[in-house]
């Protein structure tokens, strides 16, 4: 499995005279099986450079190394099917279809992948399954409780068995119960399948499930060291 | 097998293009009833208007065609008094002409035992067999049965209600006879014109009854092949400025002119019909658009391409045209046949037009287009965001000499900043920014 690279990562946002150093040179090397924690403040970049590895936006330096490839030039079909086929984006707003099923919104992904139903659903079953939706898995959005919600994100982003596991602030709406189970599940679900992960959140609780953390401050990276340093850097209310 | 049954467009198997309908549907079935109701009302209006203006014109045209067949010219009288029957016969002996065929058209009054109507009385004689029109040829087929009476097109027996082997009274210039039904013509014979305003009957006969004995109101002229101008002048000579010569259909151009003004406000409703079904159709999608950009953005996350989106919402505004507009249709033509119904009163005492629908395909045809038309550019609107997409490190591309694919699609405005960095640099925070939106 390919580790995730980001050298030199530069993203500003220019206004009028005004220039937002969103991402300003993060180089940050994720290994296959390890999930990685982002902590930041709100507007500290954290998304941004989310969307940049997620080949949602492009960056105006530095490269995103993916797979032995610069997702940053990639053209925007080869960027869809980066994303189609080798990014599982996990986020904080659910954007599931009221009248479809748990099931139904899980395997949203694979129409594009050019599976059928059949097929779709065939894949999708068993990782409702691992996320205890099993017995859900014929319910309505409105039926389910949030944590259940986000399980079902969590089962679209996997279903189609990325290479690249993305989540931004996957715990957001959740409470501590239900917090630690996802990053615990996250945790597992990169090192079983040895896949690197990247974590965007505000959640204090991330500590004891990432192997490293960071802290992004006005665009720039640092390893965090201490607990309070970053509970200081990302107040619960916030959003980045 | 399956890629036969089921093949991928844009790499979506079409199956789930239905699939993904059927939940959209599902989740917002008031959004789509709002949008599918106005396109059905606005192909509905088209398409009624269509249809009633399609049928006043057909009946008269295919019942002219019908008679004059393969008549080229009229030597048609200027007088409701006619002209006599001798100069019918010496324009048959002009050199150059192969046929020539008296008719006599009076307009009387019919009554039957359910009603009454003004209709046009048509006398024929059996040389308009030659012509080779199809009602033409029936007329003359049924001249010996004819004989002694009348025929009715089966719109015109029913109102009346005089079947064959019926009695109907026939008023004309003071006059009222009684005559025997003969025959009932349907619209295997008479297509469209089977509702027509007309009654038939031998030329003798119509001549009795209209107290015009010897007398006709035109003949039809075919020339003989190559002989046409020839014909022309040696009619326009037997005329000698008493009658008029003219094109055997001259009665559709004469209908054609007194239609204009009801043309120009058919016209007019029609493109009010379209407008308000846009209308109707735009607001509803307007209200889903929200909805719509959501979706675009969540399925662009999740690694859809701007094919496949255009082909997924493309999909949708096509079923949504196709069965909104087929509900049109037939909405419409219930419109045609109530509402839009009634030729106009000065029309119908002059010309035969008749009230039956005449369908076409392309009508219809026209009609679903411009559903569809309607419902796929209201949803092309979130589409359009798709221009904005993510934009990549254009400034690098172009300082390597290679600007990338995705540096094309997104957009002019970047590629023509080029030249100016500061420029490019602009627009490019601004497209940034829009794809951060996502």
């Amino acid at each position: 499995m390919s580790a995730l690279e980001l050298r030199d990562l530069v993203k500003h946002y220019r206004g009028r005279g005004e220039t937002v150093r969103a991402v300003d040179g993060v180089s940050l090397r994720i290994a296959a099986g390890e999930l990685v924690a982002l902590y930041g403040p709100s507007g500290s970049g954290k998304s941004t450079l989310l969307m940049l590895v997620a080949g949602l936006l492009a960056p105006e330096g530095g490269q995103v190394l993916f797979g032995g490839r610069d997702v940053g030039v990639l053209s925007a079909r080869q960027s869809a099917a980066y994303r189609r086929e080798e990014v599982g984006l996990i986020s904080q707003e659910f954007h599931l279809i009221p009248a479809a099923s748990a099931l139904d919104n899980a395997l949203m992904k694979l129409p594009a992948r050019g599976y059928t139903l059949r097929e779709a659903r065939a894949r999708t079953l068993p990782w409702l399954q691992r996320l205890g939706l099993a017995e859900r898995a014929g319910h309505r959005p409105e039926q389910l409780s949030m944590g259940e919600r986000q399980r079902v994100v969590i089962a679209r982003a996997l279903a189609a068995e990325p290479g690249l596991l993305l989540a931004d602030e996957p715990t957001g709406n959740l409470d501590s119960v239900r917090t630690r189970e996802i990053l615990a599940l996250l945790r597992a679900l990169c090192r079983e399948r040895a896949i690197p992960g990247l974590l965007v959140t505000h959640d204090p609780d991330a500590v004891e499930f990432a192997d490293r953390v960071f802290t992004l401050r006005d665009g720039r990276l640092r390893e965090s060291e201490s607990e309070s340093e970053r509970v200081g850097a990302a107040p619960i209310a916030s959003r980045g | 097998m399956s890629e036969l049954l089921n093949p991928r467009i844009a790499g979506v198997r079409a199956s789930m293009l239905l699939y993904l309908y059927g939940r959209r549907l599902r989740a917002h079935p008031a959004g789509e009833l709002l949008a599918g109701g106005g396109v059905a009302i606005g192909v509905a209006l088209v398409f009624g208007v269509l249809l009633a203006n399609a049928s006043l014109t057909s009946s008269a045209s295919e019942l002219v065609h019908g008679l004059t067949g393969s008549a080229r010219y009229a030597l048609v009288a200027r007088s409701p008094r006619g002209f006599g029957e001798g100069v019918a016969q010496r324009a048959g002996e002009l050199p150059g002409v192969q046929v020539a065929a008296p008719v006599l058209r009076e307009n009387v009054t019919v009554s039957g035992p359910r009603g009454l109507r003004a209709l046009q009385l048509i006398g024929v004689s059996p040389s308009v067999e030659a012509l080779g029109g199809q009602a033409a040829r029936q007329y003359a087929e049924a001249g010996v049965l004819l004989s002694g009476g009348v025929g009715l097109p089966a719109g015109v027996a029913g109102v009346l209600g005089a079947g064959r082997g019926g009695t109907v009274r026939i008023a004309s210039g003071g006059l009222v006879h009684a005559a025997r039904v003969k025959v009932v013509l349907g619209g295997g014979v008479l297509g469209s014109a089977a509702a027509s305003p007309v009654v038939v009957s031998v030329l003798s006969f119509a001549q009795a009854l209209t107290g015009l004995r010897g007398r006709v109101g035109e003949v039809l002229i075919r020339p003989q092949p190559g002989r046409a101008a020839q014909v022309r002048a040696e009619l326009e000579r037997l005329a000698g400025g008493r009658l008029d010569v003219r094109a055997a259909d001259y009665e559709l151009g004469l209908l054609a002119q007194a239609l204009s003004p009801s043309r120009r406000s058919t016209s007019l409703f029609e493109a009010i019909g379209v407008m308000i079904g846009f209308l109707l159709a735009l607001n509803a999608v307007l209200l889903t658009v929200p909805e719509r950009r959501r979706f675009i953005a969540e399925q662009r996350m999740q690694g859809y391409d701007a094919r496949q989106l255009v082909l997924l919402l493309g999909f949708q505004a096509l079923a949504l045209g196709l069965a909104a507009s087929l509900v049109g249709v037939v909405l419409g033509d219930v419109l045609a046949g109530t509402l839009f119904r009634r030729a106009p009163e000065f029309l119908g005492a002059a010309f035969p037009v008749g009230t039956s629908a005449a369908r076409r395909p392309g009508t219809a045809l026209i009609a679903i287009a411009a559903g569809v038309l309607a419902a796929a550019m209201a949803s092309a609107l979130p589409l359009l965001e798709l221009r904005a997409l993510p934009w990549t490190s254009r400034a690098r591309a172009a300082g390597a000499g290679r600007p990338s694919p995705r540096a094309r699609s997104g957009g002019s405005r970047c590629a023509a900043g080029r030249s100016s960095r500061s420029r490019s640099r602009s627009c490019c925070s601004r497209r940034g920014r829009r794809s951060r939106a996502v």
